[in-house]
């Protein structure tokens, strides 16, 4: 991905960003508020443009975004058939996996509206996983959750890993950072690498 | 986390070749559910559509009025009691069902576009939705002509006439619903946008509201003024 520009009105916010992230990868971005994270998540996903550049996809992807998008008057159940068929997943066997492990199975009648603060984060993150993508952004997608289930959110995500899913994520956690294979810091418009793990190369600004 | 917990996460294998018949029984399903799990416009419809048909009808009284009709140029004559009923019922739809669309799709656009995002097709999901607005406006419009007999009973061509009416214009303003739901943004202008609408289409058309403007404003006008003429004529 090569993000030449991004502005809002007359205010910069990418000033030249680019990322490369490979099969198995775990990329950390991290960034002052403001400063542009989710407008690059963004752009990477598709659902926003970027004035000047080019996003690069090999395989599918998942995108899980900061705010809830979800249907407040359709059950849990509701949403995860509703993705599957999106997905076109001939089951619903992987969703009902992911909401055991994430620990909010027992909801699955019960419409987005009412749930706990928590647990409609956890359907927003797992619409995003349903179909195992190749390419996954995560743009803070823990918020809410209590630390057994932010625990297991981490196995997953080092399982997709494993399989070589490519995984980018957006945090402000120091304890997260040190999860993270290739952390990159974006401050100014422009991404910068903190720390460089086992080799890994693929920011540059 | 076990690794046998993990084993059964496996990526799914993609499904049917040809997904787009689920894919739209999914969002027609879904969008239905959506639409009738508004408990406002429920309740507008259990309880403003029969108490809104009694006030107006207290107020109307059951005097007789002409008005000229000018598609076909003849003056009918027509019981007021039964003009404000039908315009009262026409009122009614035009604000629940432009309301109950437009929140339905205001609320949902968001989630419209992330289905759309993972891989439902646009054309299967607005289909879905249109076909679903369409059911609910056409079942809405059955329910306020229903409503109706309980007022008035203009015999089964003039009942399936006033059906007729409701359900064209409970489809108007579902679409007009549709429409705002995707192009505003703000709750309160869509909300404004559809009630102005309502009393303009309803109002500036209508005998009742109508009379002594021009005939460029509506289809018909009053004319109590001929109908005594005519009846002077007569007498002499």
């Amino acid at each position: 991905m090569e993000i030449r520009a991004k502005a809002y009105g007359g205010h910069r916010v990418l000033n030249g960003v680019a990322l490369g992230v490979w099969p198995g990868q775990l990329v950390g971005v991290v960034g002052e508020n403001g400063a542009g994270k989710s407008t690059m998540l963004k752009i990477l996903a598709g659902t926003l443009a970027a004035d000047r550049g080019e996003v690069r996809l090999g395989g599918t992807l998942g995108y899980c975004p900061q705010e809830l998008v979800v249907s407040e008057n359709l059950t849990v159940g509701q949403h995860l058939a509703y993705f599957a068929a999106a997905y076109r997943l001939p089951s619903l066997r992987r969703a009902d996996r992911l909401a055991e492990l994430l620990g909010f199975a027992e909801f699955r009648n019960v419409i987005a509206g009412v749930l706990p603060g928590g647990t409609r984060q956890k359907l927003n993150l797992v619409l995003a996983l349903l179909h195992g993508p190749d390419v996954l952004l995560l743009d803070e997608p823990y918020q809410g959750f209590d630390w057994e289930i932010y625990l297991r959110f981490w196995d997953v995500v080092g399982d997709l890993r494993i399989r070589g899913k490519a995984v980018v994520i957006i945090t402000h956690l120091v304890l997260e950072q040190g999860r993270s294979g290739l952390l990159a810091d974006l401050a100014g418009g422009r991404l910068t690498r903190r720390q460089l793990a086992k080799g890994e190369s693929g920011v540059s600004s | 986390m076990s690794a046998a917990d993990l084993a059964r996460l496996a990526p799914p294998s993609p499904g049917p070749s040809s997904p787009a018949f689920r894919q739209f029984r999914a969002a027609w399903r879904f969008a239905v559910r959506n639409q009738t799990r508004n408990r406002l416009a429920g309740l507008l419809l259990a309880f403003f559509v029969p108490v809104w048909y009694l006030l107006m009808l207290a107020i109307a009284g059951h005097q007789r009025l002409g008005f000229r009709l000018y598609a076909t140029g003849q003056v009918l004559t027509v019981d007021a009691g039964h003009l404000t009923l039908i315009s009262a019922g026409l009122n009614s739809l035009t604000i629940i069902v432009g309301f109950a669309v437009f929140a339905a799709i205001c609320k949902t656009l968001a989630f419209g576009k992330r289905l759309v995002f993972a891989g439902c097709r646009q054309a299967t999901l607005i289909a879905a939705k249109t076909l679903a607005i369409a059911v609910l406006a056409a079942a809405v419009a059955c329910y306020t002509a229903g409503v109706l007999l309980a007022f008035w009973r203009p015999g089964l061509a003039g009942w399936l006439g006033v059906l007729g009416g409701f359900t064209v214009i409970a489809l108007t303003y579902g679409s007009l619903g549709l429409l705002l739901g995707v192009v505003v943004n703000n709750d309160v202008e869509g909300f404004f946008l559809i009630i102005m609408g309502g009393l303009m289409g309803t109002f500036l058309q209508n005998p009742l509201g109508a009379a002594h403007r021009s005939p460029a404003l509506g289809s018909a006008r009053w004319q109590r003024r001929s109908i005594r003429r005519g009846r002077r004529s007569a007498a002499s």
